[in-house]
């Protein structure tokens, strides 16, 4: 187990948005966070990654108390992100983009801040995520040229130049077209080789089903069922809260 | 005579646009105070060369060093404010720096405070001395945004102004490095403080107005935010606009006016942005390099 919430509970004034939620993210296991609309899988999402600390409940990474961390410590320790509405640096190329990520070890001190980013080491590295995300023809361009699709990749190919040991992605398929949402699944069965290990939030249940090993269902900001696609799938709880509306 | 001291004029103004740069250019922090911390600069040189005989050298640095020190403490207590509530912050502490400039007697009050000609060495340095002076500061400005912009410095303060969010998502402690951004802005607008009051010879509060902060603000958007040629173009561009539309002196304001306008609607990445048609003619001219430093 790399990555555990225990009992997890968030107030935004008088609105619960969370109520006693405890989850538990093992070593290259893929966690799907699943729920319908204002279940609260946003906010639990943004509790781990320290953007709200929780107002009950702790997070631990591996092994160590992490809670109410600021998220660029939370990122230093191995956990990156992706966000739900696309977050690239629109101004700046592709590559640096991804060099941003690559800073990661520079930024604290005063003098190793005014190193030269550009390096050509350094630039190899980016390239090699670059080319991972299949991002290669776009490198020079300005992020916000991008299509959506491309967007996305650009994120995940930065998240992963952090080198994390856990992968957050919230709602990574939203908005993409169904070819890229498969690509998007072999991209996670192809960093689940890897040993990375990721949680992801997703709305849409297919991809959800095929890209996750185990789900955790909210409603209402509860858990209300937990276990592998198949067992989800067959819960008559979760059909009532989720599939069932849906069909 | 009268050209020196345009040019003068000019140059001191390059820097003050360099130096809101930093803050509002790269980091994206937007500052309408920036005159603010030039009159810091300024009264701190009137105070040490006029009061108590300190030389150009140490005047120069400490009053940098003072508005710097006072700009990483508007700098912190912005992190509570952004976008235009922090523009809002910084417009009324250009208020309370003039009106402590126009009221506390220590300050000159009304009255202004005087400072002794230069002298470098025992000679009197003139009108020409004081703008080699200038044109070496700017030169270091220069050298000093340029290391900056391909350092990891520069990738966090540009990665910030894009998305904040993002950036700290990466390891980026963005309230660090907006706080740096405006101690380095605000410190480097005090060197130009400081030269001023040597070349003005007397300084008022008047020269430090929220409409001096407007006007280096408009010369860096003008040339082009977060671009180094940009704020320099952009003070020759508006710093001659005046002197060159004399002949027409009663409409001189409304010419400055119809440029802001113009740029805004038709270029606002300014002169030089990125995007504009000026650089995309550089670009086309230029041969295509990697931009990797070895």
């Amino acid at each position: 187990m790399i990555l555990q919430g225990k009992d997890i509970e968030k107030s935004f004034g008088g609105l619960k948005a969370l109520n006693g939620v405890s989850f538990e993210l093992g070593n290259n296991e893929v966690l799907g966070i699943i729920g319908p609309n204002g279940a609260g899988k946003s906010t639990l999402f943004n509790i781990i990654c320290g953007v709200y600390s929780p107002t009950k409940g702790s997070i631990h990474f591996e092994g160590k108390n992490i809670t109410g961390l600021k998220p660029h410590d939370i990122a230093r320790l191995g956990i990156a992100r992706t966000f739900q509405i696309a977050h690239a640096f629109r101004d700046m190329t592709v590559l640096d983009n991804i060099l941003t990520a690559l800073g990661i070890d520079e930024y604290n001190g005063i003098v190793s801040m005014f190193k030269l980013a550009k390096k050509s080491d350094t630039v190899e590295s980016a390239m090699s995520y670059i080319e991972l995300l299949d991002l290669k023809d776009a490198a020079n361009k300005k992020a916000g040229e991008l299509s959506l699709g491309m967007m996305r990749r650009l994120e995940i190919a930065r998240a992963l130049a952090l080198r994390p040991k856990v992968l957050m992605l919230d709602e990574p398929c939203a908005g993409l077209s169904y070819d890229d949402a498969d690509e998007f699944i072999n991209l996670i069965s192809m960093l689940k080789g890897q040993k990375i290990s990721i949680m992801m939030v997703e709305h849409n249940m297919n991809v959800a089903m095929r890209a996750c090993d185990r789900l955790v269902v909210l409603n209402f900001g509860e858990k209300i069922a937990e276990g592998t696609p198949n067992e989800i799938q067959n819960d008559p709880l979760v059909i009532e809260a989720y599939l069932g509306k849906e069909e | 005579m009268y050209g020196i001291v345009v040019a003068i004029n000019v140059g001191i103004f390059a820097i003050l646009a360099l130096s809101v740069n930093i803050i509002t250019g790269y980091a994206g922090q937007p500052n309408l105070g920036q005159a603010s911390f030039f009159g810091i600069g300024a009264y701190t040189t009137a105070i040490l060369a006029g009061k108590y005989g300190v030389g150009f050298l140490p005047s120069l640095i400490i009053s940098g060093f003072i508005a710097g020190i006072v700009g990483l403490l508007l700098g912190l207590a912005s992190l509570r404010v952004r976008d235009d509530f922090l523009a809002i912050t910084t417009i009324g502490f250009n208020f309370v720096v003039v009106a402590i400039f126009q009221y506390v007697p220590f300050f000159g009050a009304s009255m202004g405070l005087s400072i002794p000609p230069l002298k470098l060495f025992g000679y009197p340095v003139g009108y020409v001395g004081l703008f080699i002076i200038i044109l070496l500061l700017m030169l270091l400005v220069i050298l000093f945004t340029k290391r900056m912009e391909r350092s990891w410095i520069g990738i966090a303060l540009v990665s910030i102004r894009n998305n904040e969010e993002a950036a700290e998502s990466l390891g980026i402690d963005t309230r660090k490095f907006k706080v740096i951004s405006f101690g380095i802005g605000t410190l480097i607008a005090g060197f130009a403080g400081s030269v001023y009051a040597y070349y003005m010879g007397f300084i008022m509060s008047y020269n430090f107005q929220f409409m001096t902060s407007i006007t280096i603000l408009s010369m860096a958007v003008v040339g082009g935010l977060g671009t180094i040629a940009g704020p320099i173009i952009g003070a020759i561009v508006l710093g001659l606009a005046p002197e060159i539309f004399r002949f027409v002196s009663d409409y001189r304001l409304l010419i400055y006016g119809a440029i802001l306008i113009l740029m805004m609607s038709f270029q606002p990445q300014g002169l030089v942005g990125d995007g504009s048609i000026f650089a995309n003619i550089v670009r086309k001219l230029r041969p295509k390099t990697s931009g990797v430093d070895q």
